[in-house]
This record gives structure tokens, C-alpha cells and sequence, in this order.
């Protein structure tokens, strides 16, 4: 029965269609030759920008999956982080200790689903925000475990799922990990939605009311969705503690929650790759204009409310302007 | 004594501090037809929101075969047998026919219907399986809410205001479809404001009035005119 539902979820899913093979391919090519060919500073960039990749997934996840915007995932992100790192300081077995941590931020983010789950809109989006900041401020405070302001290192141990540590600390090892673990995500979501639960989700998405009328608990699926955006915000966290080697509050700061949601928002929710590709571009984006200018962070703030103006879908949306056009055209016999 | 199917005894419910039902009662036997009437804002929605827990019931009892129902919430009712077609339809958009139809077998509760059984009754859905539920006409997408509360395998089917935006023939198809659906056991609760489905289709009538049952009977003993008339009284 497991196996029908999943075999069900692969006819469905459109990462399985020719179209999405393609891209798949394409991509998997594109990381191998930026791998052999970057330097190593364009490599370290890019490990980066894959890792915020995955946070901006998580919330882009949420968002569209339970239409849910949350202010607040940088908590799941700095939990994964410190988590990685609080594991490895107390020796506990790494590989062990590290789904150990990931457990932990879905049941305590299940738990807290349940209480915000209840509610929708910008009170949901408040009451993440003040939840971030309880953990950003808790982080802060609790020196004896954290080590506070001053941030803990990150000792990792010879090897790591069967690699040698330093992979996971050289730009391109790491580059090519977090994608792997990017794509996977990716095709995961893909499944999730064309699954049985996946269009449940959507039916909550729509119209919670009547999905809970047809016998449904949707208040425990909500938790679960949003446990899941927060363990993928995890993972994320994870791979930064161990790219990084320190983790310090500041990954926490609500600020963080807020770049993530406007990766998402920039790449859009119609597809499940939008915020994947809106935090490629706001990360090298941001880089780029921060070597032209100090006045930077303006000049980001007026192209971010321009292509939200003009394409409020993000990038998902033009990408759906732009193949609505092109079949149009088709259809009027060749572009006239 | 048979043990009804459906039996609320003086439920009083509010929504907040609003006191819309005051002392109602109500019953409805397996496979029995009933129809609750009534001018607008009487409470008669009120009725099922109380079962699905949406307004509050502070006083009185519902009871499901005999059983005591304490605790309404908005995912027991379907528990229990009772499945609703809301007032609007409710169709989940993004979802296509058979996504929304498959919805409806939330519980797995054992019975009767599946997906085959629905397309053979609609063979319109069938047609259109994956077309998305909302590019139905108002009337298919009423066969839609019916079937999806149908694929619950439900012993009371409650239907708000089916007959609202929907040409008279497609109230004719109905009250056939409503009336078939009674000879396979399930019993039909009809909330309905216009009287001509209700008098062609139920077997017994409550009026509702000011949020308690002013007058209840069989419908073979009122006419069009005079049950219009206990309505406005």
C-alpha cells in the first residue's frame, strides 16, 4: 500500500515528466562544471548562497504549501546550527547527534505548530516573529550553554557520514553537498505535493474549514507542514555550522527570518523551485552591489520593490508570464 | 421505541454571546427525508453549525443512535455519519474532480460508496475527472459536494441551501438524485429557504422561527400556500 501511494506520487510529481528530467540534468551539469571551473572564491559564494537556499525553501515551503508567512524561521535555522554545534562540543556520536537535533526542531516546532497553527494572516507572521525573537534573545542570554555574544565554534570530528571533515569545510565539497541536499529537498516537495497528504495540504490551503467538516484534524496536519518548513530550515542551519565552523546569535536575529522571506517572495510560490531561485539572485545580487556601492542595501531595497511591483508572483510568475506568452504565440501561428 | 437516527432536545446555541437557537428539537430517522424551513436569519445554518461545532451549544443534547454527541468539533461530525454540503458549495479550487472527491473518504468509514459508485451516479465527473472542481457549472458542482460528502459513507446527508443558483431543471435532477439516495438507507436532513424542493422531496417538515421549531408535521398534510404561510407567521 506505502509502496503504491509512493509509486502514485511519482506518476504525478512534474519533477518525473520529461520537462523536469531536463532541468535536473541541466542543473546537475551546471554544478559539476562550476565545481571543476570556479575559483575558489565564486565556490565559497556559492556554498553559501546553496545553504540560504534551503532556508529560503523551508519558508517558500510553508508559504505555499499552508499560505502561511513566517517572520520567524531563523529560530529552526540557529537551533540546527547550535544544535551541530552543542553535539559535537559534548562528543556525543555525530552522525547520531545531528538527526538527533533535526528530530528535536520537528517536534518542538510540531508542538509549536499546534498553538500558532490556530491562527492565520499577519497574526500567525507576529506571533513567529516574537517566537524568533524568544530564541534569538534565549540564545543570547544562556552563556553557560551558548557561550552567548561570543558565539561557539564549531569542532567538527575527523569524519562525518562517511566523509572526511574537511569536505564539508572546503568551498567546493560543500557546494556540491548542500546542492545534493538542495535537490533531494527539491524532488521531496515535489512528491510531497502530489501525494495524498500533499493535496490534503492544499485542500487546508483553500479552505480549512471545509476539509475539517469531510473529518479531517487539519490543525495536526498544519503542525506537521510547519514542523517540516522548520526541519528543512534545520538542515540548512546544520550545513552552516558545519561550513562555517562558528555559529553566534546573530543567525537567529529576526532580520535573518526577514532576507529568507524576501528571497522567497522574489522567487515566487507558483512553483516549488521560486524561492531556491529567489535566493540565488538576492544572494549574488547583494554581493555584486556591495562591491559597486556602500549604499548597497537602497539600491537592493528599490530593485526588490520593483520586480515585486512588476511581477508580484516573483520569479515563478514571470517564469509563467513568460510560457503563457510563448504558447500564445504558438498557438497565433508563430509570434506575429 | 426506535432510537432516532439524529435527536437534538432544547439545544440552545450562541455565536459569542448571541442566543441564535433557543430550545430546539429535532429528529430524523434512518432513511427518512425531513426539511428544516424558515425565513432568513431564523437559525436554520445555525443547525448545522452547531453539529460541526462552529456555534457554541450551551444547553440541551444531541444525540447520534442513541449515542450522546458531547463534544461537537468540526472533524467528529463526519465520525459520527453526518456529512454536510455546505451552503456554497465549498469547492477546494485547486484541486481537481477526483482530488476533491477522494477528500470525501476521509474517515474510511465502511460502506457503500467509492470513487466507481460516484462516477456512476455523475458520469459528468467522470468525464472531467481532472479538470479542476470550480470549472463546473453551479449545478455540477452541486452533484460534486454531493458526492464528496457521498465517498464518507455518511448515515445523514445535510444539505444547506442545495437548491440556491440553480435552474429549475437542475432542482428537478436533484430532488430525483436526493430522493434515489434515500432508498439506499441514507437519511436526508434538507436546509432550505425555497419551498420547491423541499415540497416535492421531504417527507416531514420544521419550521423554524426566531431560533426555536414553531411548527413541525408531515408534508402530505400542508400545501404549498399554507406552509408559506407558518413560514411568515
Amino acid at each position: 500500500m506505502a509502496n503504491q501511494t509512493l509509486a502514485h506520487s511519482f506518476r504525478e510529481s512534474p519533477i518525473l515528466r520529461p520537462s523536469g528530467l531536463i532541468v535536473l540534468a541541466i542543473l546537475t551539469a551546471t554544478v559539476v562544471i562550476l565545481t571543476a571551473t570556479g575559483s575558489r572564491i565564486t565556490l565559497s559564494l556559492l556554498a553559501q548562497a546553496t545553504i540560504i537556499s534551503i532556508m529560503a525553501l523551508s519558508v517558500g515551503f510553508l508559504a505555499r504549501t499552508a499560505d502561511l508567512i513566517s517572520f520567524g524561521h531563523a529560530a529552526p535555522f540557529g537551533l540546527g546550527a547550535y544544535g551541530t554545534a552543542l553535539v559535537f562540543q559534548h562528543g556525543i556520536p555525530a552522525e547520531v547527534g545531528i538527526w538527533l537535533v533535526l528530530v528535536a526542531v520537528f517536534a518542538l516546532f510540531f508542538v509549536i505548530g499546534l498553538v500558532v497553527g490556530k491562527l492565520n494572516g499577519i497574526a500567525f507572521s507576529m506571533l513567529t516573529l516574537a517566537l524568533g525573537q524568544f530564541f534569538f534573545v534565549a540564545v543570547s542570554k544562556l552563556r553557560a550553554i551558548t557561550a552567548g555574544a561570543d558565539g561557539m565554534t564549531v569542532s567538527l570530528p575527523r569524519s562525518l557520514f562517511g566523509l572526511p571533515s574537511r569536505t564539508f569545510q572546503t568551498p567546493d565539497g560543500m557546494f556540491i553537498i548542500a546542492a545534493v541536499i538542495l535537490a533531494a529537498l527539491v524532488i521531496l516537495i515535489y512528491l510531497f505535493e502530489a501525494s495524498r497528504t500533499g493535496r490534503l495540504a492544499i485542500g487546508v490551503r483553500e479552505n480549512e474549514e471545509r476539509v475539517l467538516f469531510l473529518g479531517y484534524r487539519t490543525k495536526i496536519l498544519k503542525a506537521a507542514v510547519f514542523a517540516t518548513s522548520a526541519t528543512i530550515a534545520g538542515v540548512s542551519g546544520v550545513l552552516f555550522a558545519l561550513y562555517q565552523g562558528f555559529v553566534s546569535p546573530e543567525i537567529m536575529h529576526w532580520s535573518f527570518s526577514g532576507n529568507a522571506l524576501i528571497m522567497a517572495i522574489l522567487g515566487g510560490s507558483l512553483a516549488v523551485w521560486g524561492p531556491v531561485a529567489g535566493a540565488l539572485v538576492f544572494f549574488f545580487l547583494r554581493e555584486w552591489l556591495s562591491d559597486l556601492t556602500e549604499h548597497w542595501l537602497a539600491v537592493l531595497g528599490v530593485i526588490l520593490i520593483t520586480v515585486t511591483v512588476a511581477w508580484p508572483g516573483g520569479m515563478t510568475g514571470l517564469a509563467k508570464a513568460m510560457r503563457t506568452r510563448i504558447s500564445g504565440r504558438e498557438r497565433n501561428g508563430g509570434g506575429k | 421505541m426506535t432510537t432516532s437516527l439524529l435527536e437534538l432536545r432544547g439545544v440552545n446555541a450562541f455565536y459569542g454571546s448571541a442566543h441564535i437557537l433557543q430550545g430546539v428539537d429535532l429528529s430524523v430517522q434512518s432513511g427518512e427525508r425531513v426539511a428544516v424551513v424558515g425565513r432568513n436569519g431564523v437559525g436554520k445554518t445555525t443547525i448545522v453549525n452547531t453539529l460541526l461545532g462552529i456555534a457554541a451549544m450551551r444547553g440541551g443534547s444531541v444525540h447520534m443512535r442513541g449515542e450522546s454527541l458531547l463534544k461537537l468539533a468540526g472533524h467528529t461530525a463526519a465520525t459520527h455519519g453526518i456529512a454536510v454540503v455546505p451552503q456554497g458549495r465549498m469547492i477546494l479550487p485547486n484541486l481537481s474532480i477526483e482530488e476533491n472527491l477522494k477528500l470525501g473518504a476521509s474517515l474510511r468509514r465502511p460502506g457503500e460508496w467509492t470513487l466507481d459508485r460516484i462516477y456512476g451516479l455523475f458520469p459528468m465527473l467522470a468525464e472531467r475527472r481532472r479538470s479542476p472542481g470550480t470549472a463546473l457549472s453551479g449545478g455540477q458542482q452541486q452533484m460534486l459536494a454531493i458526492g464528496r460528502a457521498l465517498m464518507a459513507n455518511p448515515d445523514l446527508l445535510i444539505l444547506d441551501e442545495p437548491s440556491e443558483g440553480l435552474a429549475p431543471v437542475i432542482v428537478d435532477e436533484l430532488e430525483k438524485l436526493l430522493r434515489d439516495l434515500t432508498e439506499t438507507g441514507v437519511a436526508i436532513l434538507l436546509i432550505e429557504q425555497h419551498l420547491r424542493l423541499v415540497l416535492d422531496l421531504a417527507e416531514r417538515f420544521y419550521v423554524l422561527s426566531k431560533g426555536h421549531v414553531s411548527e413541525t408535521g408531515l408534508m402530505k398534510d400542508v400545501d404549498r400556500e399554507t406552509l408559506q404561510a407558518r413560514i411568515m407567521q
